[in-house]
């Protein structure tokens, strides 16, 4: 028992990878960008499914058993792909267990999710520290580039490793380099430009991992 | 023993005396005046107990109250043979005896409530032998030193077994007395051939370092204090010694021997060469990576690795089953664990699965092994696992071919792996160290930014996030002195992500086994450990687990031991759920019906109902975040006070 839940970690955001990985073959298909489901009867389904067990009711991930899948959720078409055929420990939703329709529906839920107020908002938070640790960012390009990596390349380049860590990133590619490699990534990183990213998102995430 | 009875044997009481006084620190004496009344003292005059060395010498501990012996007629028992056994225990660094009482060890608990005065050890009452052996889990990893159980043969300790075993895979240790009845002719028809065995060990010695059956007293000496020093030496495990009935109860006509100071052992340190060799890759790597278990042993763990950490700048990763690396310290990297796969050095510290941290197994439908680490990597290991002998049970976890392991205590090898170090370091490395400190500090902020940026989701939610339960807690107890007596796995690490952890008594790492019911009972142990010294001290806890042993609360009240419980009730054995869910995936059938025998619903249980049950003050339970915060705060105040309080929390799963 003691080891599932470090599995569970591994699964489950091998999830993400895998949605990554097929991201090509899903545009292939010309699956669509949006499911156009019904999001109040998308909880009810992410509920009844189960898919807060691992990954919270929000979709805010849980760490050790199931990553962030809200807010800012990833394209549909890698959703649903990912879902039907998970590589990691995710387990598989096959059409027949969890109905196109549902899927929809929870993916609609995923997008209704608004992002958290700022931690600087919330007094409990607010008054967490960062140790010994840097001063955060005050630069507002920087702290959009920290907002764009935590929704978007955080689940994999974070706690647990899909993709390679990025620290001291910099030594490997400089600000120019970075911004080239996302734009035009090599699978199996996704292509997020143009879209979900924009030309700004993309800057100012470059600008973020250099800091890394 | 009575002053009379030494004038008759015409021993120089004097003197002889004085030698054993000195022995017990904290003996409590025996009425001098009192001990008269033992006229009819065995021909063979036993050595004098602590206490009653104490008294006569004038040590002021003969102050302490003390018993009547009574007439030595053939219808009392003068001087039992459980006297002199309590003597042995409390020469020994044992604050507290935890039990459930029991017929087989009913003598040497009269020994220990009044010869012994019920003071060192303390006797603290329990529901069941499970919360003893729990109890006495949690206990030592705050006190830093083992508390004693006392159980009935057989059935007491088939129930502490569970919890014996959890302590046993955490690697903590407690002395486990056992009644018995060695005797079978003395044993009474019926429950007292139940409650004995041949071995009564035989049941636990799985999971147990060291086990004796005494038949002499003089042998229980000796077996308890060898036991005690086997146990408290690195790798920790418990002692069982069994508590015979009949020599307990007899008169200890045969005198045995006095009970000389008890001396602990030293654990074993490091070879040197093996030292020199750490230190002069340490130095050389260019990407270090420290990952330690149970590096601290002693309050001096944390400083000793912030040290060696820092001159190397390299990150540590924590498993946190102790507080090893203060979790506010820029090189507590545990939640970036990918910084294995650019290390091309591993120094493992008192790892507990080496193996896991820098590999894994994947669980798919056909599991494969994977790993983490790059090609090439050094691994090195100062770890007292590898003196852990193998047996039946499989908690040592799976191998790692470390390129340099060494059989030792890491803590106590740590100043000269620091001086070794020091010794080897260049003005080139020492010279990367601005940049590498940069980088990790960057590191560490942007990993606590994310972590509250993912707190923040799902904020005035209810079910309550867990996110948001562990930053009201900690808003409220960060400017008191505070500890943590829970594990977080269920948790989502939320304190160890956003706490600072900076002193070892504030967190008590983890179950070790897995045994589900230790959360609560080892959560009251620790309490206990703290008892006095004012600290707030907080355990979350998951209903399932207190379900199993609710009557853990019972001790708190009973005891008067300050503990703010909060309950994470996910109505749920949430882990469990996930599993099943998992099979009905991988098997394309109705996932909903995973809640059938996972979910602890209705009905819901109420768990402020349940603590007052118990004489606990509680709150709950609690759905609306808004109300979280008053009700900690008025919980706190009630532990402040001196009391336990509950909280009944209605959360999301983890």
């Amino acid at each position: 028992m003691k080891k599932l839940s470090t599995l569970l970690s591994v699964a489950a955001a091998a999830l993400l990878f895998s949605a990554f990985v097929s991201t090509e073959s899903v545009h292939a298909q010309s699956a669509p960008a949006s499911s156009a489901g019904d999001a109040v009867a998308g909880k009810t389904a992410f509920m009844h499914y189960g898919c807060y067990e691992c990954h919270g009711t929000q979709g805010q991930g849980n760490f050790g058993a199931g990553p962030a899948i809200a807010p800012h959720p990833m394209p549909y078409a890698n959703f649903l792909t990912y879902i039907r055929a998970p590589r990691g420990e995710m387990p598989p939703f096959d059409d027949h267990v969890l109905p196109a329709g549902d899927a929809q529906n929870i993916f609609a839920y995923l997008e209704t999710i608004p992002a958290g107020q700022p931690p600087s908002h919330i007094a409990a938070l607010n008054s967490i520290g960062y140790g010994t640790g840097a001063a955060p960012q005050s630069s507002a390009a920087l702290s959009h580039g920290g907002e764009v990596y935590d929704a978007y390349c955080l689940k994999c380049h974070g706690s647990a490793p899909i993709g390679p860590s990025l620290g001291n990133e910099k030594s490997r590619k400089d600000l120019a380099a970075t911004v080239e490699w996302i734009k035009n990534p090599a699978p199996p990183m996704p292509k997020l430009f143009p879209a979900p990213l924009s030309e700004q998102d993309v800057n100012d995430v470059a600008a973020y991992v250099q800091t890394l | 023993m009575g002053k009379k009875a030494d004038k008759k044997s015409g021993v120089d009481r004097r003197s002889f005396l004085a030698g054993i006084a000195t022995v017990g620190a904290a003996a409590v004496a025996a009425k001098p005046e009192a001990a008269s009344a033992a006229a009819n003292v065995p021909t063979k005059v036993m050595p004098p107990s602590v206490a009653v060395a104490a008294a006569d010498t004038g040590s002021p501990l003969a102050t302490t109250p003390t018993i009547d012996f009574p007439a030595t007629d053939r219808l009392h028992v003068s001087h039992p043979g459980s006297d002199y056994m309590v003597d042995v225990v409390r020469n020994l660094p044992i604050d507290y005896i935890i039990a459930t009482p029991g017929s087989t060890f009913r003598g040497i608990q009269e020994s220990f409530i009044n010869y012994g005065q019920n003071v060192h050890p303390e006797w603290i009452t329990v529901h069941h032998e499970e919360i003893s052996a729990a109890m006495a889990h949690g206990y030592a990893k705050v006190a830093g030193k083992p508390a004693a159980i006392i159980v009935h043969d057989d059935v007491g300790l088939q129930h502490a077994s569970m919890a014996m075993y959890n302590a046993w895979c955490d690697r903590v240790g407690m002395l486990v007395l056992v009644g018995n009845i060695l005797d079978a002719s003395s044993r009474r028809p019926g429950v007292e051939w139940d409650h004995t065995a041949i071995s009564p060990a035989e049941a636990v010695r799985g999971f147990i370092k060291y086990d004796d059956s005494p038949v002499s007293l003089d042998q229980f000496r000796e077996s308890t204090t060898r036991g005690y020093s086997i146990m408290t030496t690195p790798p920790f495990g418990s002692c069982l010694i069994t508590v015979d009935g009949d020599l307990a109860e007899r008169p200890a006509e045969v005198g045995p021997l006095p009970i000389s100071p008890y001396h602990p052992v030293r654990p074993p340190a490091a070879d040197a060469n093996a030292i020199e060799e750490i230190a002069k890759l340490l130095v050389a790597a260019t990407n270090p990576v420290i990952v330690t278990s149970r590096l601290s042993r002693t309050p001096a763990g944390p400083s000793l690795l912030i040290k060696l950490a820092e001159m190397l700048q390299a990150p540590v990763i924590d498993t946190n089953d102790r507080v090893n690396m203060p979790t506010n310290h820029y090189l507590y990297q545990s939640f970036n664990r990918s910084l294995v796969g650019q290390a091309d050095f591993v120094l493992g510290l008192e790892v507990s699965d080496l193996f896991g941290v820098l590999g894994d197994v994947v669980d798919t439908t056909i599991r494969h092994t994977i790993t983490k680490t790059k090609p090439g990597v050094k691994v090195a290991e100062i770890n007292s696992e590898l003196l852990v002998g193998s047996g039946n049970y499989q908690d040592k976890q799976r191998f790692y071919p470390s390129d340099i392991p060494v059989g030792a205590d890491a803590e106590v090898s740590m100043p000269a792996l620091i001086d070794a170090v020091a010794r080897n370091m260049t003005d080139a490395r020492r010279n990367l160290n601005p940049q590498r400190a940069q980088r990790f500090k960057q590191m560490f902020t942007n990993t606590r930014m994310a972590s509250l940026d993912a707190a923040a989701v799902g904020w005035n939610a209810s079910p309550i996030s867990p996110a948001r339960l562990c930053a009201e807690v900690w808003n409220q107890i960060k400017t008191e002195d505070w500890a943590y007596v829970s594990q977080s796995t269920f948790l989502s690490n939320w304190p160890q992500r956003t706490w600072d952890f900076t002193k070892t008594y504030q967190g008590i790492g983890v179950s070790g086994g897995g045994g589900v019911g230790y959360q609560m009972p080892a959560a009251v142990g620790a309490a206990l450990a703290h008892k006095g010294t004012g600290r707030v001290v907080v355990n979350i806890v998951g209903d399932g687990e207190l379900l199993m042993l609710p009557g853990s609360l019972w001790t708190l009240a009973h005891h008067r031991i300050p503990l703010l419980t909060i309950v994470h009730n996910n109505r749920a054995w949430h882990q469990e759920h996930m599993h099943v869910q998992r099979m009905a995936n991988r098997r394309d059938r109705d996932v909903s019906r995973s809640a059938i025998g996972t979910v602890i619903t209705d009905p819901n249980v109420d768990f402020s109902y349940l603590a007052k049950a118990y004489g606990v003050y509680a709150e709950g339970p609690i759905e609306n975040p808004d109300q979280l915060v008053p009700a900690l705060q008025r919980a706190i105040k009630m532990v402040k006070s001196g009391h336990p309080a509950l909280l009944d929390i209605v959360t999301q799963p983890r």
